[in-house]
């Protein structure tokens, strides 16, 4: 998996703090491997100049034992995590760098692999940085590492080579202290970014759950105004008719969203039976023909059709579908809120410039748009949902001289 | 369904005086109760029985459909307004016809108003008031229609405030609305529609309906589906 992740280019290593903790335990074994490489390939060279080739030789077992049974254990923790791994590993430095006067030449004692204590115990002190969480535990085996390093080489090497024994036993500090500070960082780093998927995710969920409130309320706006009048006692005999159609058509728009909320249809819902909400799913249409189809069920509003000069604009079948909606939506609010006593549906076209006007308009109560928020109707199911089709609305109202709501697209011939 | 007039109250006149034309008993007899600022000086029920009277009325309100339950009279719809307005009556055409087609007809034949009955009794009263002071009274409908025409270049001699006030009318705002968006006083807009209507009224009756399809581009459909009697009513 790792590989793959490489090999399409997004990095085999997660930015996670797993993937920090990974990425240590690769510096940290791959510093070993390198060591242990090296170490081999000067194998002759030190086997030669030894002063016992036994205790070298146990030595050299001893480690490199040590380190495959971290490297296996470690592997499998995912990470260099345990801090009695650490403080074996330490231990094992320690008694390696103690060992070595008693197998390496006093003029030996600083070359990098005849007296490999030194090299191969600089990765445990990086080592050190990364397994114990406290920097107390790093700075213990830090001194340790020194001490017995200088206790193992500063008494038996050559006056001459004491400034460089002393000057190497800095290097345990210099690299534990800088191994540190960047595993450190990313361990940080990671934190950061995880909160940050987390908070991350944690909107997306609210974006979602926001979003799925708006189709629900988008779903129940329509259906107020009818149910108001259904629940009305003087209901009118003759507008019991028309009214049973559009709470039919409205049921229909329930049936298909709790179907689409399941996603496998309960029933097929061919444009015939689901009315004329979904006969925008085809083709262009008139423009003429969405609006009167929208105010269909309206037959308790004074309204008025003035349409004659958007005659020949036609609609893309998904424009034509949201034009429909809102429409419907608007006539809804009238129906509602404006106590009308008239309405005026007119349609308009300007070929020169392109566009296509709707505008709905009751002589109602109206209100003032400065100080009043925009209700659900307006502002989602108009505004939102024509401006994906871009189809600009704007409102105009005054405090008892009705509302105006203008809806304005472009209008696009066919080639 | 609106009555295009205006909103500014009318300067105090004498009481007009209205004259009637319905077969429905009820408004013919409850037009006195109902505006007892009216003089109302005779209620017929069909065209001849007016014609035949004569009285001295300042609007003439008809009703379309004379029918009732007996014999049909020979005058019915835009035949009754064109012999009741060729007799130098004001007519205010005062019916629950909604075709435009038919309502165009009757401007034609010499309406000088039209009134929805499903409106208000307000709006009945105001019309007359318009009416009698001499202008033009029109649906919403037949305004949309007036804005067809001035688009399709069949009223130039519309001033500019004048497309722009009939194409705030068209969409049914009111001349408050028009007066705050025009930087000018709900008279001055009134103003400019009435001098709308009456060009409008004057374009209807110099046009046949087959021309005014031709005109402004409609079907075929409506605008001659009337057909006149060839009864002469006198």
């Amino acid at each position: 998996m790792l590989v793959a992740r490489w090999r399409s280019g997004e990095g085999s290593l997660p930015t996670t703090s797993a993937g920090v903790e990974l990425c240590a335990l690769a510096v940290f074994l791959g510093l070993r491997v390198v060591n242990v490489g090296q170490l081999l390939i000067s194998l002759p060279t030190a086997l030669r100049d030894t002063t016992s080739p036994v205790l070298f030789t146990a030595a050299l077992c001893m480690y490199l034992a040590e380190s495959a049974l971290l490297a296996a254990t470690t592997v499998r923790a995912r990470g260099y995590l345990d801090a009695r791994l650490g403080r074996a590993d330490v231990a094992v430095a320690v008694a390696v760098l103690l060992a070595q006067p008693w197998y390496v030449a006093p003029r030996d004692l600083t070359g990098s692999w005849t007296a490999w204590g030194f090299a191969c115990t600089l990765g445990s002190a990086c080592g050190a940085a990364i397994v114990f969480p406290r920097r107390r535990g790093t700075a213990v085996a830090v001194l340790a590492l020194t001490g017995a390093y200088l206790v193992g080489a500063l008494p038996w090497a050559l006056p001459s080579a004491r400034s460089t024994v002393v000057a190497n036993a800095f290097s345990y500090a210099g690299f534990a202290l800088l191994t540190r500070l960047l595993a450190g960082y990313l361990r940080r780093l990671a934190g950061a970014a995880e909160r940050a998927r987390q908070a991350a995710a944690q909107s997306a969920a609210e974006a979602a759950r926001l979003a799925e409130i708006d189709r629900q309320r988008t779903l129940l706006h329509d259906n107020i105004s009818v149910l108001s009048l259904l629940a009305r006692q003087d209901l009118p005999p003759e507008s019991a008719e028309p009214l049973r159609h559009q709470a039919t058509v409205l049921s229909r728009k329930v049936r298909a969203f709790i179907d689409d909320n399941d996603g496998v249809p309960l029933r097929s819902t061919s444009p015939a039976t689901t009315g004329p909400a979904h006969r925008g799913d085809g083709g262009p249409r008139e423009l003429i023909a969405v609006v009167r189809s929208a105010a269909e069920g309206f037959w308790e509003l004074p309204v008025t059709f003035n349409l004659d000069l958007a005659r020949g604009v036609a609609l893309p079948g998904p424009t034509a579908a949201a034009v429909e909606a809102a429409t419907a939506t608007l006539l809804h609010n009238v129906r509602l809120h404006a106590q009308a006593h008239t309405v005026v549906v007119h349609a308009d076209a300007d070929r020169a410039a392109g566009e296509w006007e709707i505008t709905v308009r009751d002589d109602g109560r109206g209100f003032d748009p400065a100080s009043t928020a925009l209700g659900f109707g307006l502002r989602v199911q108009v505004t939102e949902t024509l401006a994906r089709h871009r189809v600009r609305v704007e409102l105009d109202s005054f405090p008892d001289d009705g509302t105006t709501v203008t809806l304005r697209g472009p209008w696009e011939e066919p080639a | 369904m609106t009555t295009e007039q205006s909103e500014s109250p009318t300067t105090a006149t004498p009481a007009p005086r209205v004259a009637a034309v319905d077969d429905n008993t009820i408004i013919r007899d409850s037009l006195c109760p109902l505006f007892p600022a009216w003089n109302v000086v005779g209620c017929y029920r069909d065209a001849e029985a007016l014609l035949a009277a004569r009285p001295e009325a300042d609007v003439v309100i008809v009703d379309l459909n004379l029918a009732g339950t007996g014999p049909a009279p020979a005058l019915q719809g835009p035949d009754a307004v064109r012999a009741v307005a060729e007799a130098g009556y004001r007519v205010l055409v005062y019916t629950s016809e909604v075709r435009r087609t038919i309502l165009v007809d009757c401007l034609t034949a010499g309406a000088q108003g039209i009134v929805h009955k499903a409106e208000p009794l307000p709006a009945l009263g105001d019309a007359v008031d318009a009416v009698a002071a001499g202008q033009v009274v029109i649906t919403q409908e037949l305004t949309g229609l007036a804005e067809l025409a001035e688009r399709r270049d069949q009223l130039p001699n519309l001033s500019p405030r004048e497309r722009e006030v009939l194409a705030g009318r068209a969409r049914g705002e009111s001349f408050r609305s028009i007066a705050r968006r025009l930087y000018i006083t709900p008279q001055t807009a009134t103003g400019y529609m009435n001098s709308v209507k009456t060009k409008f009224a004057a374009y209807l009756r110099d046009h046949s309906p087959a021309d005014l399809e031709y005109y402004l581009g409609l079907e075929p459909s409506g605008l001659t589906d009337w057909q006149p009697s060839t009864t002469d009513p006198r």
